[in-house]
């Protein structure tokens, strides 16, 4: 939803409103209120809370210019509601002059309120003690800036939900609004989970500002363009696309705005619930909507046309278009000189592919196609794979099966217990299975690989991703030999060939091949010899700078 | 939704129309890696195969082999006969419980008694069976192939690979040459060549048991054999004319009891048939490199460098000597043509090659060959003048 418009909730018990859709949806979306436990629980009350009114009957209402009859509403609406705060004061301390201020407890900055609000009104000016307009008193008293004076109520209403100070002055049929706004968020801290080795340390938080704060401070540039959304019927969740202005393609910042607005969703908590609406392919198995809790690697896709989808809530930022060669770009590349950059980035795409094949090559080698084998291996796989009860391919299933669940098993358990899982893990599964004859050691080298070689890939994610595939392949090289596995990545590389993200093949530059665009796809070429922009991200030819 | 069914069920049909008839666990087949072919009483083959073992070995292996305790071998020999090769081998599988993996053998050992009676079958056998590689060596043994499989060596756990290396490293010396199948069955197939293959002998050592010796060659008139040639410069020979030899040593004796050994880094040999007065004649060109190993007398190469090109004329001779020798008992003692000559003539001189075909028994005893050797001497070791 767009912001300033309210959703069309209403309750079953008040009468049909003339602007509202069909009885029976009204009735079905009552009922989704109810199973989300949304609804409160006074239903006797007409105006229970602001969800539930009728959207024309608070639209229609306007900010009356006597100061009880707005205390009163929002009173009403905010009924329930003990964290709503209302203030009253006396401008200037004269009794004439009455004014009250709301705001939603601990959302705002109760020092700044104090400060510039209280202080500044209450205390009388030197030289006069009548105020001919209390209105423009109080507006340039406090710099409002004239677009932040609204005389509907909805719009006051949505102001204080916004976490922001409102005040209504008695005589005055409007609501001023001062952003003091200052919800409760945790400190910037350290990437967690994209840890680099040389690059800067700072990482998203929750808070949707501080965010745009982060990206605004590397870019000091008036072309970079933030543009609000708010979506959530419930939550009305901030959202803003960031893109700079004659680098991102038009079209696909277009696509992007379309897409956010078609969504129509309860609750917007995190941005997977974006994420989800706005994928090109909801069937594909890889990401096409790249996530990363890094600023700096925001500011570089930024940089080079990319679009960032920040939400409020969330220290995840989403950057689209998100491509395969994206997916084995990780920042250090950029912080190590290019020739180990490089290096580093083919050993990533050998190790991806190898994580999706290795135990589905390994299999089908044992099971069909011993001759494959080179001959100083015969003898030792023989000899590891004697007194297995376990078929190969069953034996490979249940170990990755296992490794799954230590995965599972490592980010869910509490921080306590985590050496428990590690030793159990290590030595169970690992040693004491091989010394029991349960598995082969080649098999536990294998998966163990396989498991590794996946942490490789720069977007964590990407471990979960690769897991159904992995799978896919085992099956196939264990029934069907090599003809299967091969089969299989046939399939997947057509998958992959076939999709799109925001309009931008999945697999480009590799495929369709653009060759001027490989520079920064199969190398990291030093910066100094990359002069264009990627014309797959910006669709046009320009220089990135002068060359030399 | 149609897709949908339609992405599901096509992989179902598939596994189920491909389904897993080729599947054979590593665990559950007979991985063999050496054969050995003999003859019984009747008339029959009798194989004898060495196989992969599939069971652990026995626990306190650690402390065993550090009493010098005879090192526990990896493989298990079996034997069984049939009438023919594939029977013999059915048998062996039947006898096992297992599906036997050919693909994995290093050679198969050919008894004389199997060599003199013919091969053609056994040749026709690795040919054919789509498991086997086309590089298996075939060798032949003067007594028992089975004694050969039987064998096990202290120096490794699967005694094919031991043979498998000795082999290679000799066939780079130039001291038995490694015929494949696939040489073989080309050699067989020919009208004028003679096949020939390595021999592997079991001698007994009074330190380390029994060892294998794999020298000489085995001279085949078709597919029967016909004799050995055990003189090692003549079975250097041939493998100068087949271009085979890659190092090696050569002494040259000098006056008195001098000699100096020349170490071959590098080695290449050409054919190149001719036409002399409408008589086919063989120009072969030996060029080889190579470092002075050791040496004794009063020489000093470093101050007087002409003398590293009287060495170099005296390797000359040696090597032409050892390919004269060769070519002396291909052409007159056994009269086959086992460096396929007439293979040759055939690619330069096709025409007269129509007529040749027909009398080249007659042909190849006459034929003459001009033996040119180019040796060089590169470096005279880290010491120029022998110090005494």
């Amino acid at each position: 939803m767009i912001k300033k418009r309210l959703p069309h909730h209403e309750k079953p018990s008040t009468s049909e409103p003339p602007d509202s859709n069909s009885k029976n949806s009204s009735i079905l979306e009552s009922l989704k209120n109810l199973m989300t436990g949304s609804t409160t629980d006074n239903k006797e009350n007409s105006v229970s809370d602001s969800e539930q009114l009728r959207p024309s009957e608070i639209k229609a209402q306007s900010v009356s210019s006597k100061l009880k009859e707005n205390e009163q509403y929002i009173r009403n609406i905010f009924k329930n509601c003990s964290d709503i705060i209302l203030r009253e004061i006396k401008i200037t301390s004269n009794q004439d002059y009455s004014a009250i201020f709301v705001y939603l407890d601990r959302m705002v900055n109760q020092d700044l309120v104090e400060e510039a609000i209280v202080k500044k009104l209450v205390s009388q000016p030197a030289d006069t003690t009548h105020l001919p307009n209390i209105k423009d008193y109080v507006q340039y008293l406090l710099g409002i800036r004239p677009e932040d004076i609204y005389e509907k109520m909805d719009e006051a209403l949505n102001a204080i939900l916004e976490s922001k100070v409102v005040i209504f002055v008695n005589g005055v049929n409007a609501a001023l609004i001062i952003d003091f706004k200052s919800p409760p968020s945790r400190s910037i801290n350290t990437p967690e989970t994209e840890t680099s080795l040389r690059g800067p340390r700072e990482a998203f938080i929750e808070s949707i500002q501080t965010n745009i704060g982060l990206v605004r401070k590397r870019i000091k540039n008036i072309n970079l363009k933030i543009e609000p959304f708010q979506i959530g019927r419930q939550t009305k969740t901030d959202v803003s696309i960031c893109y700079i202005k004659g680098i991102a393609h038009d079209k696909i910042v277009n696509e992007v705005r379309e897409r956010l607005n078609k969504i129509d969703v309860d609750a917007v908590l995190a941005n997977t619930y974006i994420e989800e609406y706005i994928e090109d392919s909801p069937f594909f198995i890889f990401p096409t909507i790249f996530r990363t809790e890094r600023p700096d690697i925001v500011a570089g896709k930024l940089v080079e046309g990319y679009i960032a989808i920040i939400t409020d809530g969330t220290p995840i930022v989403l950057v689209v278009p998100y491509l395969f060669v994206d997916s084995m770009k990780a920042t250090d590349d950029y912080y190590l000189k290019y020739i180990s950059g490089t290096l580093i980035r083919w050993i990533r795409s050998i190790a991806f592919f190898l994580t999706l094949t290795l135990p589905g090559f390994y299999v089908a080698l044992l099971t069909f196609h011993q001759e494959l084998i080179p001959y100083g291996l015969v003898t030792t796989l023989i000899k590891s794979r004697a007194g297995v009860p376990l078929p190969v391919m069953w034996e490979c299933i249940s170990m990755l099966f296992a490794y799954a669940i230590l995965k599972e098993a490592g980010i869910r358990m509490p921080r306590v217990v985590g050496s428990a899982v590690s030793i159990v893990g290590a030595l169970v599964l690992g040693q004491a299975a091989v010394e029991a004859g349960l598995v082969s050691t080649l098999t536990v080298v294998v998966v163990a690989f396989s498991a590794i070689a996946a942490l490789t890939t720069p977007t964590p994610e990407m471990n979960f991703y690769l897991m159904p595939p992995r799978f896919m392949l085992l099956f196939l090289g264990g029934t069907l030999g090599m003809l299967g596995l091969i089969g299989g990545i046939m399939i997947l590389f057509v998958n992959m060939i076939s999709a799109r993200s925001f309009g931008v093949p999945y697999m480009a530059p590799l495929a369709p091949l653009m060759k001027n665009e490989l520079s920064d796809a199969v190398v990291r070429a030093p910066f100094w010899s990359v002069l264009k922009r990627s014309k797959l991200i910006t669709r046009t030819q320009s220089t990135r700078k002068k060359p030399r | 939704m149609k897709k949908a069914i339609a992405f599901c069920i096509i992989p179902m049909m598939m596994l189920l129309s491909a389904g897993c008839v080729s599947k054979n666990e590593i665990e559950n087949s007979a991985i063999i890696v050496a054969f050995g072919v003999d003859t019984t009483a009747d008339g029959k083959y009798m194989v004898s195969t060495q196989i992969l073992k599939t069971s652990k070995q026995s626990s306190g292996s650690g402390d065993g082999s550090s009493k010098g305790e005879k090192q526990q071998s990896d493989v298990i020999s079996l034997a069984s006969t049939g009438s023919t090769l594939s029977d013999a081998l059915d048998h062996l599988s039947k006898q096992l419980g297992k599906k036997l993996v050919l693909s994995h053998i290093k050679f198969i050992v050919i008894s004389e008694d199997v060599a003199k009676s013919g091969v053609a079958g056994l040749i026709d056998f690795t040919a054919r069976e789509y498991q086997m590689r086309a590089n298996i060596v075939i060798l032949v043994t003067n007594g028992k192939a089975s004694e050969i499989i039987k064998t096990t060596t202290p120096i490794d756990p699967v005694p094919a690979n031991a043979i498998d290396s000795i082999l290679n490293l000799q066939a780079r010396y130039g001291y038995i040459p490694v015929i494949t199948s696939l040489d073989f069955f080309n050699l067989l197939g020919s009208k004028t060549a003679a096949p020939m293959a390595g021999v592997i002998r079991l001698y007994e050592d009074e330190q380390q048991g029994k060892v294998f010796k794999l020298t000489d060659i085995a001279i085949f008139k078709k597919d029967k054999f016909i004799g050995y040639m055990t003189d090692e410069e003549a079975v250097r020979g041939v493998q100068w004319i087949r271009n085979k030899v890659k190092a090696g040593n050569i002494v040259i004796p000098l006056s008195g009891k001098d000699q100096v050994t020349i170490q071959l880094i590098s080695a290449n040999s050409t054919i190149k048939p001719i036409m002399k007065e409408n008589k086919p004649a063989i120009k072969l060109t030996v060029q080889n490199k190579g470092n002075i190993l050791d040496m004794t007398g009063d020489f000093d190469p470093m101050k007087n460098p002409e003398i590293l090109t009287e060495f170099e004329q005296m390797e000359n001779e040696i090597i032409k000597q050892e390919i004269e020798k060769a070519l002396s008992m291909a052409q007159t003692t056994f009269q086959a043509d086992i460096f396929d000559f007439g293979e040759a003539i055939h690619r330069d001189y096709p025409k007269e090659w129509v007529e040749l075909e027909k009398n080249w028994s007659e042909v190849f005893p006459e034929l003459e060959v001009e033996v040119e050797v180019h040796s060089n001497i590169k470096r005279t070791g880290v010491i120029s003048k022998p110090v005494y």
